[in-house]
């Protein structure tokens, strides 16, 4: 077994076992199957995720969760996989998020996965703050590659949001790579878009829900990937 | 936090208190057949008076809660702005907030303008539902929990011994401090003891309806609540008061 091979294994090894914990006390409640065609053939997978909300006060709540896929590109291919873990508080109009991931793909945007990356452990943090429509926050994402040359990346983006029939938001990416990018969530979250220009390389992601049946529609491309998938939840 | 929660508090019982009361005098029937019962009485009203037996009341002091009590057995809705004032440590809190409420639909509706922390907010509270929508503009998203649910949350910040007193009317005492007369309207300012608090409440002969609560713990001033721009019975349309922004619903 290769090197990379063992140290993805123990990600998802670990990634399954803080799941496997988790059910214990919680069902899962979103499970989905997601099937993709991109750069690297066919996809096939499943994903789990897990959410508690917790009420604090009249004007705040608490979420924690845990999600994860696990993805088989092809038998002789290497599986993809992301696992995380987060914590959001809101409190009136000010919140915050903390999530520690695990995996060897990008962070996902709107759960695209693509295997572009080394395994890799890392932390991903956003405080925001609103004022009624408009608003501003920071989000940060640093993570440490598990291979011999254990590389170290960081991100700082600071932006700024929107309230119009959704949410927009406009933001600058400062750290190891250095970009612009601007997002927009539908008000009912069924259409949601990402546009990232980092290092000259433009990346676009899109997700459809669709309203009548329980199946989400993405496309995710980069400077050299692209994907479209199909995820349905059961 | 604990005053806020008692006028969420009081808000709501005044509600569904007056709407179940409306609701009980709609559905009295009427059967001939059988001799007459002693008459149903507004428990609501009911309430009232077993607290004003209760409490100490000077004769001036009991007749200006009684114009304030007609002037809201008669309303069928209602808009007032609502600003509380609050002094915690050298900093003054400040929150302000419109309300809408109709009997009839047995919704109230509160939308937050001060401070910046909730601004854009809308609370809207539905008895018939026995359901709370809050409209939060930090993620675009509705949180729905259930009336009892809410109530629940904001009785947990108050402790065992606040609701012990809190509702133990037999050691508040109420009084006129002073009437100030002008352009032929008296300005009353009534003071009601209840031990620990004492609540000082400005209100006029033009409209029997308070518009200033200020608030003291023994000497220290805590606090006001002042309400202005009070409209009795607007038209208020259930579907307007319900309204909220296009956004994902969150169950809590």
């Amino acid at each position: 077994m290769q090197a990379g091979s063992r140290i993805l294994l123990i990600i998802c090894t670990i990634g399954i076992i803080a799941l496997a914990s988790v059910t214990q006390v919680w069902a899962f409640e979103a499970e989905e199957t997601p099937f993709g065609f991109g750069s690297e053939g066919w996809q096939a997978g499943l994903g789990l995720s897990q959410e508690t909300i917790r009420s604090l006060g009249l004007f705040g709540y608490e979420k924690t969760g845990v999600g994860g896929y696990l993805t088989l590109p092809g038998p002789a291919e290497e599986p993809s996989s992301w696992f995380a873990g987060h914590k959001q508080v809101f409190m009136g109009n000010i919140g915050y998020r903390l999530e520690l991931f695990a995996g060897n793909t990008k962070r996902p945007i709107f759960s695209t996965f693509m295997t572009s990356s080394d395994p890799h452990v890392g932390a991903y943090g956003e405080v925001s703050r609103m004022y009624g429509e408009v608003g501003h926050g920071l989000s940060g994402t640093a993570q440490v590659f598990v291979n011999e040359l254990g590389q170290f990346e960081y991100s700082i983006s600071p932006y700024i949001q929107l309230t119009r029939q959704g949410i927009w938001r406009f933001s600058l990416s400062l750290g190891s790579a250095i970009g612009l990018g601007m997002s927009y969530a539908e008000s009912s979250e069924r259409i949601m878009l990402d546009i990232m220009l980092v290092n000259e390389g433009l990346s676009f992601h899109v997700l459809f829900s669709l309203t009548e049946l329980p199946v989400k529609l993405g496309v995710g491309m980069t400077r050299d990937q692209m994907q479209a998938f199909v995820r349905y939840q059961f | 936090m604990k005053r806020y929660a008692i006028i969420f508090i009081l808000i709501m019982l005044v509600f569904t208190g007056f709407s179940h009361a409306k609701g009980l005098k709609g559905t009295i029937q009427l059967d001939l057949s059988q001799p007459p019962q002693a008459e149903e009485q507004d428990p609501v009203l009911e309430k009232y008076t077993e607290i004003m037996g209760e409490i100490s009341i000077t004769d001036q002091a009991y007749e200006v809660v009684e114009n304030i009590r007609t002037t809201v057995e008669d309303v069928e809705s209602i808009a007032m702005d609502v600003e509380v004032s609050e002094i915690r440590g050298q900093r003054i809190e400040r929150m302000f907030f419109h309300l809408q409420g109709s009997m009839e639909s047995k919704v109230v509706r509160v939308e937050f303008k001060e401070p910046s922390e909730l601004r854009g907010y809308i609370l809207v509270a539905d008895q018939e539902k026995m359901e709370s929508r809050m409209y939060q503009p930090i993620n675009n998203q509705i949180a729905v929990r259930g009336l009892e649910d809410a109530s629940k949350e904001v009785l947990s910040t108050l402790s065992i011994s606040d609701l012990d007193t809190f509702f133990d009317f037999s050691q508040y005492s109420v009084e006129v401090l002073e009437v100030v007369e002008e352009d032929g309207v008296q300005d009353y300012l009534l003071e009601v003891d209840a031990l620990d608090e004492i609540l000082q409440v400005r209100v006029k002969s033009d409209s029997w309806f308070p518009h200033e609560i200020s608030v003291y713990e023994g000497d220290v001033f805590v606090g006001t609540m002042t309400i202005s721009n009070v409209v009795f019975n607007p038209e208020l349309d259930k579907e307007e008061l319900t309204k909220l922004p296009e956004a994902k619903e969150v169950r809590m």
